[in-house]
């Protein structure tokens, strides 16, 4: 059955009609409940319906249906008014006369009760049923802050948000993304403290959205983002209210869709994806460090496994003599040259971790310890591989998971591999050469149109100081990176270079 | 996903000024001493640099002044409006000679320093191929990102 054939239909005056053009459109499933029943005393006749499972069953149960069958006062005038306004007892109602917008309120966990000889429905809010509690976030984990984490829940999600932020100027604008979902996403910002030209952008971008279910937000992102042929995450997904809080009112917008846990922030700097909300909670030069403990990492993920090729086949004379030796000596017995190697052990770890990320947990460990003993020791004794390039391989493997953001590691994990080709082909040059790609991508890469590598490269020095290092909280007033998030009200300091237009 | 409202991208006086810097520092830095000793004698050496260096900062004073009398416009746009539009065209041609000459002598120069330190059997052109190939790439993106390249690499001086 098409959408098409009720679309601009309304409701008509008799009860039965109605039952049975909803039974129609929704093809009667076995879920639908439609309780008849009639209103105390004056005998007028009405029908709840819904669907079990989406909505609260006791608040239908005692707000709805026992106050209205054990009406006991006469009603006089508008039936309709009556019920709508005194009766019932509950905060969220609404009415309508629009079939499709009744349809789609059931479908979406609404109390739909409609009476005898009138054609408006009342819509009530009774979406409830069984949800996942609030748990601690699953790859986000941190030591020293909030546990709670998004549920799959719109509403608890948003209601987290507003708990963090009692400000009156959070906006959340609501849309709709799926064809068949008709999914709910939120857009949250803080009026004042966002520019407006990004909302809207954001906005823009939502409407083109063109899908017939959105799983996670992760379609989401792809649908929006600026770049999909970036290895680089342009927006960043989170699982923390807390983060999503503090980045609201940085200046960014966020985005949260109905049954995901994990909401969107917008527009990001590569610096956004290196930090995390643990920073700030921690003494600011134990999180300095760690900053540069994940720089340290970025690169290292990145290029490793790489420099180890190029030294071993280039460029031996700048490995000291003593461990030029012993790395003479281990690869002596080894039948492939580095790059197979290279690419040998890091496909052994590729396929280990998506087997690790796949496996039921029980049998999880069994993972841990065929790819330790096999790969770590049983293939270096065998003489397949060296130690050296198992330790360059999995140091790699262990800095990308100091990255905090997941998306972005396995995007680092992609290069790595480019890198590998380019120091067979080039050595230490050919590393070079990389290096100055990506950093050539990461300039042109913009994300809502901000750049992706401020405040780096649209020089803001002194933004600089929550990027690289994490300043004592006491001097992290500003929003950054500063010109391109700080609202209207400043902007006319920001247009250096335009003369005194 | 492109954008619906292409934001207008400035580039501000501090984009140039890393740019500038970093264009006169680049290379040159490694090889201007040796090119320097080998055709001079004593003093002369820094009398040169200093001369030259004079004679660039002026006219390049002359050139920022005029380019800032005329913002947000191209090099081809004003300079027809100051000296008619064929000549304009002719220096634009002389300016995309020098600037392909600089950069294929930039190239050259960072061939030699790899061929000299890193490999002395892979041949020069394709050293030198794989950094044009790379230089397209930066130039393929927009102009503010080069600019911001700039400014990502100048601490790497």
């Amino acid at each position: 059955m098409s959408n098409s054939s009720f679309e601009k239909s309304y409701l008509e005056k008799s009860l039965e009609d109605n039952i049975q053009t909803i039974k129609k459109i929704l093809g009667s499933p076995a879920d639908l409940i439609i309780r008849k029943s009639s209103i105390g005393i004056i005998e007028h006749k009405f029908a709840m319906i819904y669907m079990k499972g989406l909505v609260n069953e006791e608040q239908v149960n005692n707000n709805i249906l026992r106050i209205l069958e054990l009406n006991k006062k006469d009603i006089q005038g508008n039936l309709f008014d009556t019920v709508y306004e005194e009766m019932i007892a509950l905060t969220e109602i609404k009415k309508s006369q629009k079939l499709e917008q009744v349809i789609k309120t059931l479908l979406s966990g609404d109390t739909v009760v409609l009476l005898d000889n009138c054609d408006l429905a009342i819509q009530l809010g009774t979406s409830g049923g069984e949800f996942r509690a609030i748990e601690e976030p699953q790859s986000e984990a941190v030591i020293r802050g909030s546990r709670s984490g998004f549920v799959e829940n719109l509403k608890f999600n948003l209601a987290l948000l507003r708990r963090e932020i009692k400000d009156p100027n959070l906006r959340i604008n609501m849309m709709e993304v799926g064809k068949h979902s008709n999914q709910k996403v939120a857009i949250c910002h803080i009026e004042g403290q966002v520019k407006q030209e990004i909302v809207d952008e954001v906005v823009q971008r939502l409407k083109t959205i063109n899908v017939d279910f959105a799983p996670d937000s992760g379609f989401i992102e792809q649908w929006i983002e600026d770049s999909n042929l970036s290895p680089f995450p342009q927006i960043l997904d989170t699982e923390r209210p807390d983060r999503v809080a503090y980045n609201l009112l940085k200046g960014k917008v966020s985005i949260i869709v109905e049954g995901s846990p994990f909401a969107l922030l917008m527009p990001i700097t590569i610096g956004d994806s290196l930090k995390t909300i643990e920073d700030y909670n921690q003494r600011w030069l134990i999180s300095t460090l760690l900053r540069f403990l994940r720089f340290v990492s970025f690169y290292m993920t990145l290029f490793l496994p790489a420099l180890y090729v190029a030294l071993v086949s280039y460029h031996p004379e700048l490995i000291p003599t003593q461990l030029l030796f012993t790395i003479a000596a281990s690869r002596e017995g080894v039948p492939f040259p580095s790059l197979v190697e290279a690419l040998l052990i890091a496909l052994f770890y590729e396929i280990l971790q998506e087997a690790g990320t796949r496996l039921p947990r029980k049998i999880g460990q069994t993972i841990g310890i065929v790819g330790g003993i096999v790969i770590g020791e049983i293939a270096v004794q065998a003489g397949i591989v060296t130690p050296l390039m198992v330790i360059a391989i999995s140091l790699t493997a262990i800095s990308a998971f100091t990255l905090p953001n997941y998306s972005l590691s396995i995007g680092l994990r992609v290069i790595r591999f480019g890198a590998i080709f380019a120091a067979t082909l080039l050595g230490l040059y050919g590393i070079i050469l990389v290096f100055i790609m990506i950093h050539i991508h990461l300039a042109n890469l913009k994300s809502i149109g901000i750049p992706y590598s401020a405040p780096f490269a649209p020089n803001h020095l002194w933004d600089l100081k929550n990027v690289v290092i994490r300043a004592p909280i006491t001097t992290l007033t500003k929003r950054q990176p500063q010109p391109f998030l700080e609202p209207m009200k400043s902007k006319q300091k920001t247009n250096g270079g335009k003369g005194k237009s | 996903m492109t954008l619906y409202k292409e934001p207008k991208e400035f580039i501000n006086d501090k984009d140039i000024m890393f740019a500038v810097a970093s264009n006169i520092a680049s290379i040159t830095i490694l090889f201007l001493p040796r090119h320097i000793a080998e055709n001079t004698v004593s003093a002369d050496g820094w009398l040169t640099i200093l001369l030259g260096g004079l004679i660039a900062i002026v006219l390049a004073w002359f050139l920022a002044k005029i380019a800032s009398s005329f913002p947000n416009q191209s090099f081809l746009s004003f300079a027809s409006y100051l000296v008619s539009k064929p000549v304009a065209t002719m220096l634009s041609i002389v300016f995309i000679i020098q600037y392909i000459a600089i950069s294929s002598f930039q190239i050259r120069e960072i061939a030699t320093l790899s061929h000299e330190y890193l490999f002395d059997r892979t041949p020069l052109e394709v050293v030198c191929l794989a950094f044009i190939l790379v230089v397209i790439y930066a130039a393929s993106g927009s102009r503010a990102a080069i600019f911001r390249l700039n400014i990502l690499f100048f601490p790497l001086l």
